[in-house]
C-alpha cells in the first residue's frame, strides 16, 4: 500500500490523508451573535483508534467555552487558529501556499466542532461539525442530564470541586464542578449542575476535559455565516448544511471507513490510475480500490 | 374507641414521609431590597461542612424552591448561589419539614481568574519554539540571559550560542539575517522582554532554493518579536564610574525592528575590563585569512570572566542595518570599529620535557601592552526565494596592532597593519532538469609585520659572540591573492539526488622576511647585512581543480545517505628567490566522504560522517630561512613540502524533546593524520630552534562528549550535565629524539539554574577537568593536572524592582607550585529600577584576590602561570531606556 501514489487530478482539500482536517472557515464570514462575559479554556484529550494497538495514543485540543447572559459557545481554539492562519495568508496575498496546521504538535489535533446553546431559540442546542468543505449542522433540545452526586472532591485550577456522575447516550461520565462559580455550563454538551463544570472524565478513558484557564473578560461570540462576507471572491467558501444527527453520525463513520468516498462525495475528483513507486507501472484505480484506504477508527462521543 | 383515635392521630402526625426518613425543605428566595422572589437561583442541600452535595434545585419564576433529603445527618447546610447574587449559607437541623424563606442580595460575581499557561517549548518538525515568557524573570535583561535557561542552549560571554553543544550557524531576527557572524551584538543587547519566542531550527538550509536538494547540518536561531516591539524604536544609555583604578563605562544602544527594515547600533566604551569587541567578532569563525607568524610573547589567558583580569581601554562602535528592497531582496550593511589598549602581566614557568635529560625550565616575568585598531565593513545584497538565490558580499577588514612587551629584561616591539578585501558571490537557480549553484570567493590580503627584540639574548644566531649587545629585528611581509570558484549541479529523481561538482581554485602567495641584528647605537633602519640563512623571498602559485560526482539517497523521508568522491588535481609552482630554486609539482588526490543524516524519531537525530582528505602544505610550511617567531623561538621549515593524509569519522546523536523538556547530545569522533614531515625542536639555552625533518609519522585521537539538559517547569529549574573524554596520540621530535606521547583530557560539569519562590534565583555550576600526559618511551612520569571550577550566584529581589546579586567563585588547580592552589572570588551588585531608569552599584573582587594561578599541559610542555588580577573595585552605573 505504501508504494502506491495517488494522483488526485483535482483535490479540493489539499490535506494529507490521515489528517481529518476540513478546509478552513473564512474569518470574513464570522457573524457576531452576542458578547461573552466568561471565558473558560479546557484541555480536551481524546484517544483515537481504540481498536488497534496504538490506542494509548492521546490527542489534545484546546477548547474554549464562551458564556454570555443568554447563550454559550463551545469550540476548538486550534481550529480557530487554523482559520486565522489561512485568513492572514489570504489578506497578505501570500504566494506559494500556506500550511495552516504545521504549527501543531504531533499529539495536537483540532476538532472542527461548534456547540451553541440557546442560540436563536432558548432551550435549543445548535451543533456544527465540519467535514471537507461543509459544516454540517443539526439542532436538538439542550440535553437534560441525570446527575448523581458523589462524595469525591478535587481541586481544579485552584477551585474546590464536587463530583457527580451521569450516563449520556451510551457513555458514562464523572464530572467535577465548582459551586463557587454558579454557572450551570460545561464543555461540549454538558450542563445542568449548580456550578461550572471544570473537569470531565469519560469512564472508558477515551475522552477527558479539564479546565486550564478561566477569565471574566468580555468579547464577541461569533458564528460562521457565508452570507456575511468572503475574504476572496473566487475561492469557494465553506458551506453550511442542515442535516439530522443520525445523518451526521453516518458521515462521521465514513471518515475512517471510507475516507476517499467521503472526499469524492464532497467534490474531489479521484485519479483513474496509480503508479507503483518501484516499477513506475500504471495501474487502474477504481471505486473498488477506494475502500482499501481506511483510516484509524475515530471513536464517537455519542454511541446512541 | 378513644384509644384507636389516639393511634390514628399519632399515625397522622408520623406522616408517611417521616416514616421513610425523607426531609423536605421549601421556601422562597427573596431579594432583600424589595422582598420579591428571585428566579433561576441555585439552591443546594449540602453536608454540614459544605463539602458534599445531597441535592439541588433552581428557583422558579416566583423564587420558590423545594428540596428533599433522605439520610441520617442531624444537620444540613443550605447554599444559595446565583449569577450576581451574594452566596448565602445556612446550617439547619435536619427536621422533617421546614419552610425557609431566604433573603439574598445582588452582588457582581467576581471569579478568581486563571491564566492559561502555555507549554514552555514546542516542537514542530525540525523547529523548536521556546516561549520566552516561560523562562524570563525579573533579573534577566538581554535575550542572552534568558537563552541560558532554555534547556539545550548555552551562551558564552561573547554572545556565542550553542545548541546541544554545537555552535549555531545562522542567527535571525524575525527571519532577517542582519548581523551575520557578529550576532553576539544581538544576544547581549536585544532586550529579553521584547522577544516572544526563540525558535531553534535544526537541519537549517538557509538557501531556500536548495531546501529539498542539499541537506544542511546547521542549526539556526530566530528571534520572534512581541507585537509591541515591532516597528518601535528603542535606545538604551548606560553611564558608569568607579574606583579602583579610576573607571568609566558608557554605552549607547539603538535598535529598530520592522518588517522591511531593521537596525541595531551600539557604541560602547570602558576601562572596566569588559571586552565589548568580542560580541562584534565573527562567531561563525572559519574564514580563511592570513595571520602574522611573529609577535610578542603574551601571558596565557585565564579562564575567568574578563572583568576579573583585563586592563583595557576600549571604544567600540557597531552599525548594522538590513533593508528589504523588494519582497525577497535584502540589502545588508555592517560597519564595526574598535580601538583597544590592553595591558597584562604574569609570571610563568614553562617546563619542556626532554628525552633522557632533565626538563628545561624557563621562568618568565611577562608584561604586554596591545594597542589595536580594528575595522570591518560589509556590504551585501541578497535575494533568497524558492526560485533563485543570489548573494553578493564585499568585505573590508583592517587591523592595526602596535604591541609592546617585556619578558624579564627583554623588550619586544611588534607592529602589523593587516588589510584584507574579500568578495563573495553565490547564485543558485533551480531549473526543470537540474539545480545549479555557482560560488565564487576572491580575496586579497596584505600583512607586513615587524618584530624588534632588544636585547637579543642569542647573538650566536647571527654568528656573533654570546656577549654581544645587539638587538634583533624580524621583518615578515606577506601578501596573498586567492580565488575559489565552484559550480554544483543537482538533479532530483525519486528518492535520489545526483550531483556534479567542479571547482577551480588559485592562490598566489608572496612572502619575504629578514632576521637582522643591530646594535643599540645605530638607528632601527641601519641593519647589519643579513645572511641568506636568515632571509626568505618566496613566491607560490597554487592552482587546483576539483571535480566529482555525488549521490544522495533517501530510502525514507527521514533518512539521507550521501556519498561525495572528489578528485583533485593540484599544480604548485614555488620559487625561492633567495636560493634561486624553482619547483613545479603536479599532484592528484582523491577525497571521498560519506555521510548519513537520519531522523530516528521526531526528537532524536543522527548525523554520521566519514571523510578522507589528502592535502599538501603551503608556503608557510616550506620557508627555509630562519624566522624569529618570538623572542626565544626561531624556526625554519627547510623547504620541504608537507603532505598530509587525514581521516575523520564522527557520529552525533542529538535529542530535543520540548514536551518533556529534555535535551541532550552524544558525540564521538576518531581522526588520524599521516604526515611526511616532523617539526623538531632543539633548545640552545632557552632558545627554541624549530626545523622540519622528513620522517613519516602518524597522529591520531578520539573524542567522546555528551550533554544532558532537563528543565523542571514546575520549579523553574534547569539542570545541565556535561562531560567529555579525549585522547591524542602523537609523536614529538625533541632534541633529535622521537617521543611517543599521549595526551588525555577529561571534563565533567553540572549546572543548575533555579528559582526559590518569586524572589530568589539561584545559579550553581561546577566543572572538573583532568589533563594527563604520558611519554611512552621515556622514564619521565608526568603528574596529571586536576582542576575544579565552581560558581554560585544568588539574585534576591528585596523590594519590587530592587535586586541584590551575590556571586561567589572558586578555582582549584592541584599542580600549582607557586601561589595558592585554591582561589576565591566574591562580587556583589545592587540594582534598582524605577520605570525606565535602572541604578546599579557593583562591588567586584571583594576578597581582593590578586593572582590567578594555573597549570596546564600543552603536548609535553607544562605551563604554569600567575596572572595579575584587577583589584577590589566599586562601580556605579545608571541605565536609561527610552521605552
Amino acid at each position: 500500500m505504501k508504494n502506491i501514489f495517488l494522483f488526485l487530478i483535482i483535490l479540493i482539500s489539499i490535506q494529507a490523508f490521515g489528517q481529518f482536517y476540513p478546509m478552513e472557515r473564512d474569518v470574513a464570514s464570522k457573524k457576531e451573535i452576542g458578547k461573552y462575559n466568561y471565558l473558560i479554556t479546557y484541555k480536551y484529550s481524546f484517544r483515537m483508534d481504540t481498536l488497534s494497538k496504538n490506542s494509548k495514543k492521546i490527542f489534545t485540543d484546546i477548547c474554549k467555552l464562551e458564556i454570555s447572559n443568554s447563550i454559550s459557545h463551545y469550540y476548538s481554539s486550534y481550529a480557530d487558529k487554523c482559520d486565522s492562519i489561512m485568513y492572514k495568508a489570504r489578506i497578505s496575498n501570500s504566494r506559494g501556499g500556506v500550511n495552516t496546521t504545521n504549527w501543531l504538535q504531533k499529539n495536537e489535533r483540532p476538532t472542527y466542532e461548534d456547540y451553541f446553546m440557546n442560540y436563536s431559540t432558548i432551550g435549543l442546542l445548535t451543533c456544527r461539525y465540519a467535514i471537507e468543505n461543509t459544516e454540517y449542522e443539526y439542532i436538538e433540545q439542550i440535553p437534560i442530564f441525570e446527575w448523581t452526586f458523589l462524595s469525591d472532591t478535587c481541586n481544579v485550577i485552584g477551585y474546590e470541586c464536587k463530583s457527580a456522575a451521569t450516563k449520556f447516550r451510551g457513555r458514562g461520565y464523572k464530572v467535577f464542578f465548582t459551586d463557587a462559580i454558579p454557572i450551570r455550563s460545561g464543555p461540549w454538551k454538558f450542563n445542568g449542575l449548580p456550578g461550572l463544570i471544570l473537569k470531565v472524565e469519560e469512564l472508558s478513558g477515551t475522552f477527558k476535559w479539564e479546565a486550564i484557564g478561566l477569565s471574566q473578560s468580555t468579547g464577541n461570540i461569533y458564528i460562521h455565516d457565508p452570507l456575511v462576507g468572503k475574504t476572496i471572491k473566487d475561492i469557494p467558501a465553506m458551506k453550511i448544511k442542515r442535516i439530522s444527527k443520525e445523518q451526521l453520525q453516518r458521515l462521521q463513520r465514513k471518515l475512517w471507513e471510507d475516507p476517499i468516498g467521503l472526499k469524492v462525495m464532497h467534490g474531489a475528483k479521484m485519479a483513474t490510475y496509480t503508479l507503483d513507486a518501484k516499477t513506475m507501472e500504471k495501474k487502474p484505480f477504481t471505486q473498488a480500490d477506494w475502500t482499501k484506504f481506511k483510516e484509524p477508527y475515530i471513536p464517537p462521543l455519542e454511541l446512541e | 374507641m378513644k384509644s384507636i383515635l389516639y393511634i390514628l392521630f399519632a399515625l397522622l402526625l408520623i406522616n408517611p414521609v417521616y416514616l421513610s426518613g425523607q426531609i423536605n425543605i421549601s421556601g422562597c428566595i427573596k431579594d432583600v431590597k424589595n422582598n420579591n422572589g428571585v428566579s433561576d437561583i441555585n439552591v443546594m442541600l449540602q453536608t454540614k461542612d459544605g463539602k458534599g452535595l445531597y441535592s439541588y434545585t433552581i428557583t422558579d419564576i416566583n423564587g420558590k424552591y423545594s428540596l428533599n433529603y433522605l439520610g441520617n445527618s442531624d444537620s444540613l447546610r443550605i447554599a444559595v448561589a446565583g449569577l450576581n447574587i451574594k452566596a448565602v449559607y445556612i446550617v439547619i437541623p435536619a427536621r422533617s419539614r421546614q419552610n425557609m424563606d431566604i433573603n439574598v442580595q445582588y452582588e457582581a460575581l467576581k471569579i478568581k481568574e486563571v491564566v492559561v499557561k502555555s507549554s514552555p517549548a514546542k516542537r514542530n518538525s525540525d523547529t523548536i519554539s521556546y516561549y520566552v515568557s516561560s523562562y524570563i524573570d525579573s533579573i534577566d535583561r538581554s535575550i542572552g540571559d534568558v537563552l541560558k535557561k532554555m534547556p539545550g542552549i548555552d551562551v558564552a560571554q561573547s554572545g556565542q550560542i550553542n545548541y546541544n553543544g554545537t555552535p549555531i550557524g545562522k542567527f535571525y531576527i524575525e527571519g532577517m539575517d542582519m548581523l551575520g557572524g557578529a550576532y553576539g551584538i544581538a544576544t547581549n543587547n536585544v532586550r529579553a522582554r521584547d522577544i516572544a519566542a526563540v525558535q531553534v531550527m535544526e537541519f537549517h538550509q538557509p538557501v531556500k532554493a536548495l531546501k529539498k536538494i542539499k541537506i544542511s547540518e546547521m542549526t539556526a536561531i530566530n528571534l520572534k518579536l512581541k507585537e509591541r516591539a515591532k516597528g518601535t524604536f528603542n535606545a538604551t544609555f548606560l553611564l558608569g564610574g568607579g574606583y579602583k583604578p579610576a573607571m568609566w563605562q558608557g554605552e549607547v544602544t539603538a535598535m529598530y525592528f520592522a518588517r522591511k527594515f531593521q537596525t541595531l547600533n551600539t557604541y560602547k566604551t570602558n576601562n572596566t575590563g569588559e571586552d565589548v569587541s568580542k560580541e562584534m567578532g565573527n562567531l561563525y569563525g572559519g574564514t580563511s585569512s592570513l595571520n602574522a607568524i611573529t609577535g610578542i610573547r603574551q601571558p596565557g589567558t585565564p579562564p575567568l570572566a574578563k572583568e576579573r583580569y583585563l586592563n583595557n581601554n576600549i571604544h567600540a562602535v557597531s552599525l548594522n542595518a538590513i533593508r528589504k528592497l523588494k519582497d525577497n531582496l535584502e540589502l545588508i550593511l555592517n560597519g564595526k570599529y574598535y580601538h583597544d589598549s590592553q595591558n597584562s602581566e604574569s609570571s610563568s614557568v614553562t617546563t619542556y620535557y626532554l628525552p633522557d635529560e632533565s626538563p628545561l625550565v624557563i621562568v618568565e616575568q611577562t608584561e604586554a601592552n596591545m594597542n589595536i585598531h580594528s575595522t570591518n565593513f560589509d556590504a551585501e545584497i541578497k535575494s533568497n526565494t524558492d526560485n533563485n538565490y543570489l548573494q553578493e558580499k564585499i568585505n573590508f577588514t583592517g587591523k592595526w596592532n602596535n604591541d609592546y612587551g617585556r619578558v624579564n629584561d627583554i623588550n619586544q616591539k611588534f607592529s602589523v597593519p593587516k588589510i584584507s578585501v574579500n568578495n563573495i558571490f553565490q547564485y543558485v537557480k533551480p531549473f526543470n532538469f537540474t539545480t545549479l549553484e555557482f560560488k565564487s570567493d576572491i580575496g586579497f590580503y596584505n600583512l607586513p609585520s615587524r618584530l624588534i627584540v632588544s636585547p637579543c639574548i642569542y647573538p650566536q644566531i647571527f654568528g656573533l659572540p654570546q656577549d654581544s649587545k645587539i638587538n634583533a629585528g624580524q621583518v615578515v611581509n606577506s601578501r596573498r591573492f586567492n580565488t575559489r570558484n565552484s559550480i554544483w549541479a543537482a538533479k532530483n529523481i525519486s528518492n535520489w539526488v545526483f550531483t556534479m561538482f567542479a571547482a577551480v581554485n588559485a592562490s598566489l602567495d608572496w612572502m619575504d622576511s629578514s632576521l637582522s641584528s643591530k646594535d643599540g647605537v645605530k638607528s632601527d633602519s641601519q641593519l647589519y647585512t643579513v645572511p641568506d640563512s636568515l632571509t626568505n623571498n618566496l613566491y607560490w602559485r597554487n592552482m587546483n581543480i576539483q571535480a566529482g560526482p555525488g549521490v544522495s539517497y533517501k530510502p525514507r523521508e527521514s533518512v539521507e545517505i550521501s556519498l561525495y568522491p572528489f578528485m583533485e588535481y593540484m599544480n604548485i609552482h614555488a620559487e625561492d628567490r633567495v636560493k634561486g630554486g624553482i619547483t613545479n609539482l603536479n599532484k592528484f588526490t582523491f577525497n571521498p566522504s560519506l555521510s548519513i543524516n537520519a531522523k530516528l524519531t521526531n526528537d532524536l537525530k543522527l548525523t554520521a560522517r566519514g571523510a578522507f582528505n589528502e592535502s599538501y602544505g603551503g608556503l608557510y610550511d616550506t620557508y627555509s630561512g630562519y624566522i624569529m617567531t618570538d623572542y626565544r623561538v626561531i624556526s625554519s621549515k627547510d623547504g620541504k613540502l608537507a603532505h598530509y593524509k587525514y581521516q575523520n569519522y564522527y557520529v552525533d546523536f542529538n535529542y530535543g524533546n520540548p514536551l518533556i523538556s529534555i535535551f541532550g547530545s552524544l558525540k564521538a569522533s576518531y581522526w588520524r593524520n599521516n604526515s611526511n614531515l616532523m617539526y623538531g625542536t632543539k633548545f640552545i639555552g632557552s632558545l627554541s630552534r624549530v626545523e622540519s625533518f622528513s620522517i613519516d609519522n602518524l597522529a591520531q585521537g578520539y573524542n567522546i562528549n555528551g550533554s544532558f539538559s532537563k528543565r523542571f517547569d514546575g520549579i523553574a529549574t534547569t539542570f545541565t550535565l556535561s562531560g567529555g573524554y579525549s585522547n591524542t596520540y602523537r609523536d614529538i621530535l625533541r632534541e633529535d629524539k622521537i617521543l611517543n606521547t599521549q595526551y588525555g583530557r577529561t571534563d565533567l560539569g553540572l549546572e543548575v539554574i533555579s528559582r526559590f519562590g518569586e524572589n530568589v534565583r539561584f545559579d550553581y555550576g561546577i566543572t572538573y577537568y583532568r589533563n594527563s600526559n604520558t611519554i611512552e618511551n621515556s622514564n619521565e612520569k608526568l603528574k596529571p593536572i586536576d582542576a575544579l571550577k565552581q560558581n554560585c550566584t544568588f539574585n534576591i529581589t528585596f523590594v519590587k524592582n530592587g535586586i541584590i546579586k551575590l556571586l561567589g567563585e572558586h578555582y582549584f588547580n592541584n599542580s600549582v607550585q607557586s601561589g595558592d592552589k585554591s582561589m576565591f572570588f566574591a562580587d556583589i551588585s545592587i540594582s534598582y529600577r524605577a520605570k525606565r531608569i535602572e541604578y546599579i552599584l557593583e562591588g567586584r573582587n571583594l576578597l581582593n584576590t590578586k593572582m590567578y594561578n594555573s597549570s596546564i599541559y600543552n603536548d609535553i610542555t607544562a605551563y604554569e602561570y600567575n596572572y595579575g588580577l584587577r583589584p577590589l573595585s566599586v562601580i556605579f552605573k545608571i541605565k536609561f531606556s527610552l521605552r
